[in-house]
């Protein structure tokens, strides 16, 4: 490890802190459970899961995945700014995410819209079921991630100091990056699997 | 630290291995016609395997757990382990 990155967080540090922690192990243990679910279900109605599965649009899943990763990414960057004090490029990094994150939004968005209009529905049958509650949840845990960024990113851009702290700051950072983590196990469960 | 050897750091080149696996995971995905049973398994326990891998990489260094005490690092490896262990285990169950 760098001298950088000895200096940055020392070994023993929670990022953010350990109520948010308790928070985001419990909503990866929910997401397991729906995981384990669908695998489990999709076994049991393979031939009907798999002609389902065709319908979504892969390649605006991959797509999706990059640009949450990317949002991630350049979060993870705007924390290490904040701790290393610099500050200018803190605002500039979160917002550079959220950006990515809105995209995330809109493609799926996009998503719904068509699958609705050709006529499937989380009602159609228990593969849609499946994809429209799963990502749905996911897209509730992504609004609530980007209202949290856009807050501190916000109040970041104050001029009298009395921004966020940085526990604020890795806080929100942690729970955006827990949900492209999520995202991460959804994507090839939902749209990869042979 | 400045801004550009922040960005010439261990994050920027988790995330390249991070879109890395994605593409992989998107082409093996995508070779779908056509595949005997056994490839389907072996495609489908890779995927999952890929999938935690990339999840525990997000943990350990977007989410700091790396240097995070004992206990957050044995529970997020926990997590990534069982949830492993049940995807395969359920989904060859079929």
């Amino acid at each position: 490890m760098s001298a950088a990155n000895a200096v940055a967080a020392g070994p023993g540090h929670v990022p953010g802190e350990v109520g948010a922690w308790t928070f985001i192990l419990g909503d990866m243990c929910v997401f397991a459970v729906i995981f384990g679910s669908y695998v489990h279900d999709r076994a049991a109605s393979l031939e009907l899961f798999r002609a389902s599965q065709a319908v979504l649009d892969r390649d605006l899943g991959a797509l999706n995945t990059l640009l949450l990763l990317t949002s991630s990414w350049f979060v993870a960057l705007g924390v290490q700014a904040a701790r290393r004090r610099l500050d200018e490029w803190v605002p500039r990094l979160f917002a550079l995410g959220i950006g990515c994150g809105t995209a995330f939004a809109v493609v799926k968005l996009v998503e719904y819209r068509d699958k609705i209009a050709s006529g499937f529905t989380p009602t159609t049958n228990e593969f849609f079921m499946y994809y429209f509650v799963a990502t749905g949840i996911h897209f509730l845990h992504l609004l609530i991630g980007l209202a949290l960024l856009t807050v501190v990113t916000v109040r970041l851009r104050r001029r009298d100091g009395a921004g966020p702290s940085l526990v604020w700051i890795e806080g929100s950072g942690c729970y955006w990056h827990m949900v492209d983590l999520l995202w991460i196990v959804l994507f090839p469960l939902l749209y990869l699997l042979p | 630290m400045t801004i550009g050897a922040l960005l010439r750091g261990t994050t920027t080149r988790v995330w390249l291995l991070l879109i890395l696996l994605t593409l992989a995971s998107w082409w093996l995905g995508s070779r779908r016609e056509g595949i005997p049973t056994e490839g389907a398994e072996r495609a489908a326990v890779s995927l999952v395997v890929v999938a935690l891998l990339k999840a525990r990489l997000v943990l350990g260094h977007f989410m700091e757990v790396r240097t995070a005490p004992l206990a957050l690092r044995l529970a997020c490896d926990a997590w990534v382990v069982v949830t492993a262990a049940v995807l395969i285990g359920l989904g060859a169950a079929g």
